[in-house]
């Protein structure tokens, strides 16, 4: 097989078998021995490929499945059916060669010891990872160097802001060189300055590290900024892999348009010209397709009283919403 | 025959390695333990007195009950303060090493994804689970150990041998094995049954309720029980009969095997645990 993808998936399935839950001992006995399961099919039968050095943004509603696919690819989890090599390797045999080639972070999970300075986390990974001292100097400042944390090194971690620690997270997780990042909803619960920042850091280390970065996310900011190509993911199954540009192309053949109305008006006065998405005087929102565009703006313009009008690309998120709605 | 003998050094090489890795993971963990303990170090001294409270406490028990009987299942009162300095160490190296926030922590970690993580490192994850995080002030408690060893030993009269000693410190390291694992099993179990925190309890109680006992007061079915299902017997009281009347070799023989039975046991366990994780949903 021909073969230079650091990641490749075959028809790739998870289902969890829920163990049906009963109280206390006696009855979690009770239910192992009755071996009574529901099952929930998170992922299925998705097939996808990643080149070294691609930055691959997954997204999907809450519940779609990102998770459950980054610790497969990962090797926490075991795959139910199908097929996954990643760098050659056999994820869930976790063999210590593959461990050391990937890197995985999960927004707020820490693994950054709480009451201690980041530097010494950095020095246990160092051993963890059997990272040689020259290695290590020198992965550390250029990491100190893109991350900004030079001021923060010995400061205890329990002291850290959530955005500093995010920080540290990463450099934690980048110490060895990996050769491909996961990282699951890096930005969640991260101010916005602080959000940019982290995609401009995982900008660089994509580029000058030359690390394949896959990450999930259910912001539309984390994508748009960062990842080249996006893999929509709904419901267990891949709705759209591509490059990020042809998502707005294949699924957004309409334009939003936005009134500000100085008088109020009935809300199906426009249905006839295109889908009202919002309407909460004074604001309307609503979408027509782009031939009827001339036309629905003559039609405001000579009938509403408006005070402003606006025609726009409809946002991604609106486009993935979309998707997800079908 | 030559490369036989390559690939032999080879993997002592290899094995010696990872040996080393290890101690030196151990060893920062150590280290860090005790800086984050000692940034808190009113936590410390309150650890520190809770642990040497539960020792005084434990004494004053066996002090009482010589004061009614010369002896228990044959132990003198300095037999049994023997035993009871090497159960200190057994007891305040199984709490900071191992209970404290290990295996005790276990449910938690399934429960909040913490796992994830120690399986996604490269390195052995039942040393993480097992060892990962030392209590510190029991690595100070312990220390009073010797003391007590050391004044049985003299007011017995006993004169140190290097073998009992070595035979001493080896039922030690052997009987600390079978205990860590049983308590690791217990906690494993966690993996099949789920909720609650009462698994890795029991195995726990198990330890501090008979590490102390001399061997001898266990007959009949206990005697099965915990010198072979629950090998309790060995860690303390064997290596406190080693010091004191030398060691008993045909029990030696038996420690050694249980250790390789219980070590397999762990790992097959462990597997079929880990082949049952489904990871927590986040
Ligand atoms: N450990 C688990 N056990 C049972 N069900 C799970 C587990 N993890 C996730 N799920 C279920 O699988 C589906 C996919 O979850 P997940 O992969 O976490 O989605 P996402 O990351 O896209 O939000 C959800 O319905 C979720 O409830
Ligand atoms: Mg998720």
């Amino acid at each position: 097989m021909e073969n230079n993808h650091v990641i490749e998936a075959i028809d790739l399935s998870k289902t969890y078998l829920i163990r049906k839950k009963e109280q206390g001992i006696v009855g979690s006995i009770k239910a192992l021995l009755k071996n009574k399961f529901n099952e929930k099919e998170a992922v299925k039968n998705i097939s996808f490929t990643i080149d070294p050095g691609e930055m691959i943004g997954f997204i999907g509603p809450n519940g779609a499945g990102k998770t459950t696919v980054l610790k497969m690819l990962s090797g926490i989890l075991f795959p139910t059916s199908g097929k996954v090599k990643v760098l050659g390797f056999n994820p869930s045999d976790r063999k210590s060669g593959f461990l050391k080639k990937i890197s995985l972070v999960m927004g707020q999970k820490n693994q950054l010891i709480w009451d201690l300075p980041p530097i010494d986390t950095f020095h246990l990974n160092k051993e963890i990872y059997e990272i040689n001292d020259d290695e290590f100097d020198k992965n550390l400042k250029e990491l100190i160097r893109i991350f900004e944390i030079g001021d923060i090194l010995d400061q205890q971690v329990r002291q850290l802001s959530l955005g500093q620690r995010m920080k540290c997270e990463l450099v934690a997780s980048l110490l060895h060189h990996p050769e491909i990042l996961f990282l699951d909803e890096p930005t969640i619960g991260l101010d916005i300055i602080i959000q940019k920042k982290i995609r401009q850091f995982l900008k660089i280390v994509n580029r000058e590290m030359k690390t394949t970065i896959i990450l999930t996310s259910h912001y539309m900011d984390d994508v748009k900024e960062i990842a080249e190509r996006v893999i929509v993911i709904n419901q267990g199954s891949i709705i759209f892999d591509d490059a990020l540009k042809s998502l707005s192309k294949r699924f957004a053949n309409y334009k939003m348009v936005y009134l500000t109305l100085n008088k109020e008006v009935p809300k199906n006065i426009l249905s006839k010209f295109g889908h009202i998405i919002k309407y909460e005087y004074p604001e309307m929102v609503f979408k027509v397709s782009p031939e009827k565009v001339a036309e629905t703006t003559f039609f405001v313009l000579k009938n509403l009283d408006v005070d402003d009008i606006n025609i726009n690309e409809p946002e991604l998120e609106d486009i993935v919403r979309a998707l997800f709605d079908k | 025959m030559t490369k036989e003998l390559g690939n032999t050094g080879l993997l002592v090489i290899e094995l010696m390695k990872t040996i080393k890795k290890y101690f030196k993971m151990y060893f920062l963990l150590v280290k860090y333990a005790a800086a984050a303990d000692l940034t808190y170090w009113q936590n410390l001294s309150i650890g520190l007195l809770v642990e040497i409270f539960y020792q005084v406490a434990f004494l004053a028990f066996f002090a009482v009950i010589f004061f009614q009987t010369k002896s228990i299942a044959g132990w003198g009162p300095f037999e049994i303060i023997v035993l009871l300095g090497i159960d200190t160490f057994t007891s305040e190296l199984l709490v900071g090493m191992i209970l404290v926030n290990n295996t005790r922590e276990l449910p938690n970690k399934i429960w909040s994804g913490e796992l994830d993580r120690n399986l996604l490192t490269p390195v052995n994850p039942i040393f993480i689970l097992t060892f990962g995080r030392p209590y510190f002030p029991s690595f100070i408690s312990a220390l009073p150990g010797f003391f007590l060893i050391w004044y049985g030993l003299v007011k017995l009269g006993v004169r140190l041998t290097v073998i009992g000693l070595a035979g001493s410190m080896l039922f030690f390291i052997l009987g600390f094995i079978l205990i860590v694992n049983m308590v690791l099993d217990f906690s494993l179990l966690t993996f099949f049954f789920q909720d609650t925190q009462t698994l890795p309890k029991i195995g726990e109680r198990i330890a501090f309720s008979f590490t102390s006992r001399p061997d001898d007061m266990f007959g009949g079915f206990l005697k099965v029980l915990f010198f072979f299902l629950l090998p309790v017997v060995y860690v303390s009281s064997f290596s406190a009969k080693a010091l004191i009347t030398g060691i008993d070799w045909k029990y030696l023989c038996l420690a050694v095997l249980l250790t390789l039975i219980s070590l397999i046991f762990t790992k097959w366990l462990w597997q079929k645990a880990i082949k049952n994780y489904s990871s927590a949903s986040s």
